[in-house]
């Protein structure tokens, strides 16, 4: 007997271990290294031949978690840098604003532009105001949901435009070009015909047949949030809508760019101080911000390919602390005959480097085009910088998970190093025990099934085996009802007040006003109008005008919009804190602006209007999603000239119940049908329909990857604890247990730790959803989000989904039970 | 006396890589109601197979088994959980309990899975029935331990309660003293001869003479077949015990042991 087959002896190795000194000590090999890559190569393709499901399903993460990291890493750096590199490429303004085309503004601002020293160069565009149901398309596609229009000429100095290609471009006479955004809404291609009327029913009604030449991206206007957009025609052709133009439509685009020695702040509260009516301020930063919701999809990427990963190194940990266990004999044997530990724990590590680097490899391959699908969407919108650096960002990613996966590796396999050979042959059980185990009694359940009871018993005795199932069906059920939660609440009826507006069945968003009075007059006209056609109503006005407001000592001031409700008490908005302004001197604030102007309820503030500054008093905080949350609400008896830079938003109620209100409205936008009659949906999708509808897509796409993340480790898991109980289905065979009572035993457990996870998922989703969506929400304006839970969405159909998915992946996984015999219980040690 | 178990020309192939294996060739043995019957026979001899043929655990390849009166070669796997879980007792070498269960849990469950189980008064009888055998083995103390905290006797005789929770007709063991010390080994088989003096039939594989000369029957199995067998008759007392031992041997001497 050779020295190594005595201490195989004295171990009391039995018969099929001494396979493993076969793989081990190869005497024919005098050389140890090649007998040791000779027995790694052996134990290797063992494992990937005895494991092949487990290995498959690590292996299916292992790409997905790649090809995730690699394509949204790629994602997010190229949607920072392109923002960037757009604005800068487009010649962005510091400070934009449109006003009247009227003389005395022109020239105060000139005035300003020559005597401050803030502006280095300032520069006017002529622009022609639009309504959206005067540009018709030649294939009837009416544009919906557009807040404002205007046509001008194209660019040249500041704000340029390009096309598809990024590419400067010519518009010639009857040529236009439209932005990306009204060609999606319009369904237009180049070719199509587009028929721009101004002045439409008036008798200097004019118009003109254009063919859409190019199809631009515009970094001012591009971006979502941005209502406005511009539709681009030749020099001539505007010359001839100038001249059939009335003066309300013109329209000035003022860009200022401002000196060194001051920031883009100091350009706009100068600006302000020369308290000229606009419609609206602009500066870079507010153009830069607006493009944030295009790095929404990008971060929700990253933080979904994080779970991933998360979820992967899980099953990593747990598949090498199943594998050491399963192998601790084979690893006492190799520590018996003097392997080192580095190269025990290398011969585990390496596969999972194996495995990890082509995973990465194939990931990085196929995160290509999917970036490149990814990036498709943005890339209409945004002009892309040529540059290599973001594939090289996306391949470190994936080196940098190639790289955590070898350390967690290293991490996981510690345990080889700690226990002894003898340790090892006796499973790894030493025999010590510290703490009493929790068990559950059956003689203390007078009726619970047995195979409820053990499922029951397993969980409370070694919840730890199930840990990583638990952390994964709670992730998955919060990442799936975190964006629904968001989607259910853009598309709650409650939206609408997010925008300034009152609840209402219908809007109607109508043209330039001069103050209260002439207001209440439009309503009323609108009113007799509608009686007149048999519909009756009742209506209510929003006017929203700019204005500023200013800190008392006048140091600190922003640009807000003005709301003041019409026909309406300012108790019916809704307000975060305090009382609603009532008096004159009253106004409720933002609270996104209270804090950014460090007042609160009960301070005093200034705010101008139409050159007329006056002192309120904060009565009360709103929140909106208008203006990006700069926003005040005037109280109903405040009385002011707007002048004409003020837009009213009409809101009527029917009266009848909801079918019949669903009737009037239908009714209503057929006999009106050349007013922009909207409903609040309607007005929300106006505003955010397009995030919703992303949004939708994002979640759709998350719904089917958690239940294929649910299912496939739900597979792996059970697998791997079924190969581990054979025993116990084996004793549980032999007691006279059916199959079926086994399968249920092993359903019940993992019914009951789903259960349990969806419900803790549900509850961290309803809890911490607001606090993720948040931070977007606020840079919007929101800032105190309470979101919708849809209950039977929330509380029935996802989780019923989740269940259903992992139940499959149960039911496939249990064929073991029926494959295993008594018998089998003398081969288990 | 009526037979408990008859054996008839049973086979058992196994194919491996294509070769056949006959494990068992025409196997023929009977068990009266309330025998103590030993297979003994040299390693890979078919012993442990035959031992889960005979109680259908494993399916046999040809001949018939006749287990109380009943042909159950081609019963299904649900019938033949009934018939184990009311009928049949099992012990292991390997003392197999369920990790997560107390001592006296392990004893109960398959009683509280049978029909017996399903009602609050048949678990009253359950529990009574399990404490009296507990009792009666010397475990009582143990019941609310972790399996991990017994000595392997103990644990062996808690295996057997559990075997007998339900009162099986018959008690099939499969070297369960092979994986104990011999005083463990002794008190587990006191035990079993204390359970076959109650009228428990029992079919015992062993590799141990003093195991075997405490039966009233050894079988000797070879390559697949029953070589022979020795009558001892009843065990009484261990004042036997060596005359017992003694012809065993010399008889196994003579089988080719």
């Amino acid at each position: 007997m050779s020295r190594v087959e005595k201490l195989f002896f004295k171990l009391r190795i039995r018969f099929k271990d001494y396979l493993i000194i076969d793989m081990l000590y190869s005497p024919q090999d005098n050389d140890y290294e090649r007998g040791y890559r000779k027995m790694f190569y052996k134990i290797l393709k063992k494992d990937f031949k005895r494991k092949k499901i487990m290995n498959v399903i690590l292996f299916a993460f292992m790409l997905t978690a790649s090809i995730l990291i690699a394509s949204s890493t790629n994602l997010l750096y190229s949607t920072v840098t392109a923002v960037d590199y757009f604005i800068e490429k487009s010649n962005v303004a510091d400070l934009m604003t449109l006003t009247n085309s009227d003389t005395y503004i022109t020239s105060s601002i000139k005035d300003w532009v020559k005597t401050s020293d803030m502006v280095k160069s300032a520069h006017k565009e002529d622009a022609i105001m639009l309504h959206e149901k005067n540009v018709i398309a030649s294939n009837k596609q009416e544009l919906k949901n557009t807040s404002s229009l205007v046509i001008m000429k194209k660019p040249e100095m500041f704000n340029r435009i390009f096309d598809a290609l990024g590419k400067d471009f010519e518009v010639r006479p009857s040529e236009v070009a439209i932005p990306v955004s009204l060609q999606k809404k319009m369904n237009l291609v180049q070719g199509d015909g587009l028929r721009i009327i101004i002045n439409d029913g008036a008798e200097n009604e004019y118009h003109m047949d254009l063919v859409v030449s190019n199809i631009f991206k515009d970094a001012v206007l591009g971006a979502e949030l941005m209502g406005m957009k511009r539709i681009i025609i030749s020099d001539q052709d505007f010359k001839e809508y100038a001249k059939h133009a009335i003066q309300e439509e013109f329209l000035n685009f003022w860009s200022f760019q401002k000196t060194e020695a001051y920031s883009i702040r100091d350009l706009e509260n100068a600006f302000s101080d020369l308290l000229l009516p606009n419609f609206t301020i602009m500066n870079k930063s507010v153009i830069s911000t607006a493009y944030i919701l295009d790095l929404v999809l990008a971060a929700i990427m990253i933080i979904f390919s994080i779970f991933l990963i998360l979820i992967s190194f899980l099953i990593l940990r747990f598949t090498i602390v199943f594998t050491v266990m399963e192998d601790y004999k084979q690893i006492g044997v190799m520590k018996a005959i003097g392997l080192k530990n580095s190269k025990i724990r290398g011969m585990y590590s390496i596969k999972y480097l194996v495995l990890s680097t082509v995973a990465g490899i194939i990931g990085y391959g196929i995160s290509i085009p999917v970036s490149g699908l990814l990036k498709a969407n943005i890339s209409e919108y945004i002009l892309l910088q040529h540059s290599s650096i973001n594939w090289i960002v996306s391949f470190a990613s994936v080196i940098l998970v190639i790289g955590i996966t070898v350390l967690f590796c290293n991490y996981s396999t510690r345990k080889i190093k700690k226990f002894s050979a003898i340790d090892a042959i006796r499973q790894g059980n030493t025999g010590e025990r510290f703490k009493k185990t929790k068990k559950l009694s059956l003689h203390h359940f007078k009726q619970m099934s047995t195979p409820f009871f053990m499922a029951l018993s397993d969980i409370r005795s070694d919840l730890k085996k199930f840990v990583i199932l638990i952390i994964t069906f709670i992730l998955g059920t919060a990442v799936i009802i975190i964006p629904n939660n968001i989607i259910s609440t853009l598309s709650s009826n409650e939206t609408i007040t997010w925008f300034g507006y009152i609840k209402s069945d219908f809007y109607i968003r109508d043209v330039i006003i001069g103050n209260q009075e002439k207001a209440g007059l439009r309503m009323q006209e609108l009113q007799h109008k509608f009686q007149e056609a048999g519909i009756e109503t009742t209506l209510r006005a929003d006017l929203i005008s700019n204005g500023k407001l200013l800190t008392k000592d006048k140091k600190e001031s922003i640009g807000v919009l003005g709301f003041q409700g019409i026909g309406i008490s300012t108790h019916n908005y809704d307000y975060l804190e305090g009382y609603p302004p009532v008096l004159e001197n009253e106004i409720a604030i933002t609270e996104k602006v209270a804090d950014a102007l460090e007042v609160g309820i009960g301070d005093s503030i200034l705010c101008e209007v139409q050159n007329e500054t006056k002192e309120y008093i904060i009565t009360a905080l709103f929140q909106t999603f208008n203006n990006l949350g700069n926003a005040v609400r005037l109280a109903e008896n405040y009385k002011a000239e707007f002048g004409s830079n003020t837009s009213i938003q009409i809101s009527g109620l029917f009266t009848g119940d909801q079918e019949e209100k669903m009737k009037q409205f239908n009714e209503l936008k057929a006999t009106f049908h050349d007013m922009d009659i909207k409903s609040g949906k309607e007005v929300v999708d106006s505003f955010i329909g397009s995030i919703t509808k992303q949004l939708g897509s994002i979640k759709n796409l998350i719904l089917i990857i958690v239940l294929g993340v649910n299912f496939l480790i739900t597979a792996l898991l059970l697998r791997m604890l079924i190969s581990k109980e054979i025993p116990e289905v084996a004793l549980l065979k032999s007691l006279g247990f059916y199959n079926l009572d086994i399968k249920l035993w092993q359903i019940y457990r993992i019914s009951i730790i789903l259960l349990l996870s969806i419900i803790l998922g549900t509850l961290l989703a309803n809890s911490t959803g607001k606090f993720l969506a948040g931070g977007i929400f606020n840079i919007m304006g929101l800032t105190r989000l309470s979101l919708t839970i849809e209950p039977l969405q929330v509380y029935l159909f996802y989780p019923t989904l989740v269940f259903t998915a992992t139940m499959l992946a149960v039911l496939s996984s249990l064929g073991q039970i029926k494959r295993t015999f008594v018998w089998e219980l003398n081969h288990q040690e | 006396m009526n037979q408990i178990l008859e054996v008839k020309d049973l086979c058992k192939t196994y194919i491996v890589n294509k070769r056949q294996n006959n494990v068992l060739r025409n196997v023929n043995f009977n068990l009266t109601q309330g025998e103590f019957v030993a297979v003994m026979g040299p390693s890979g001899s078919g012993k442990s197979t035959m031992l889960y043929t005979v109680s259908g655990m494993d399916h046999l390849t040809a001949g018939d088994v006749i287990f109380n009166g009943r042909s159950i070669a081609g019963f299904s796997d649900k019938r033949m959980s009934e018939i184990r879980l009311n009928e049949m007792g099992f012990v292991f070498q390997q003392m197999h309990m369920l990790r997560n269960l107390s001592i006296y849990d392990n004893i109960i469950v398959s009683a509280y899975h049978s029909e017996q189980g399903k009602t609050r008064q048949g678990r009253t009888k359950i529990n009574d029935y399990a404490l009296e055998l507990m009792r009666k083995l010397d475990i009582i103390d143990i019941a609310d331990n972790d399996i991990t905290e017994v000595s392997g006797g103990q644990l062996q005789r808690a295996c057997i309660c559990r075997a007998l929770i339900n009162r099986p007709k018959m008690l099939f063991a499969d070297e369960p003293t092979g994986s104990l010390n011999s005083k463990a080994s002794k008190e587990v088989m006191e035990e079993m001869v204390k359970l076959n003096r109650e009228g428990t039939s029992i079919l015992l594989v062993t590799h141990d003479v003093k195991v075997a000369a405490k039966t009233d029957k050894v079988l000797y199995i070879m390559d697949g077949n029953i070589k022979g067998e020795y009558v001892l008759g009843k065990y009484l007392d261990e004042a036997q015990m060596k005359e017992r031992e003694r012809a065993l041997n010399s008889w196994l001497l003579e089988m080719g042991w």
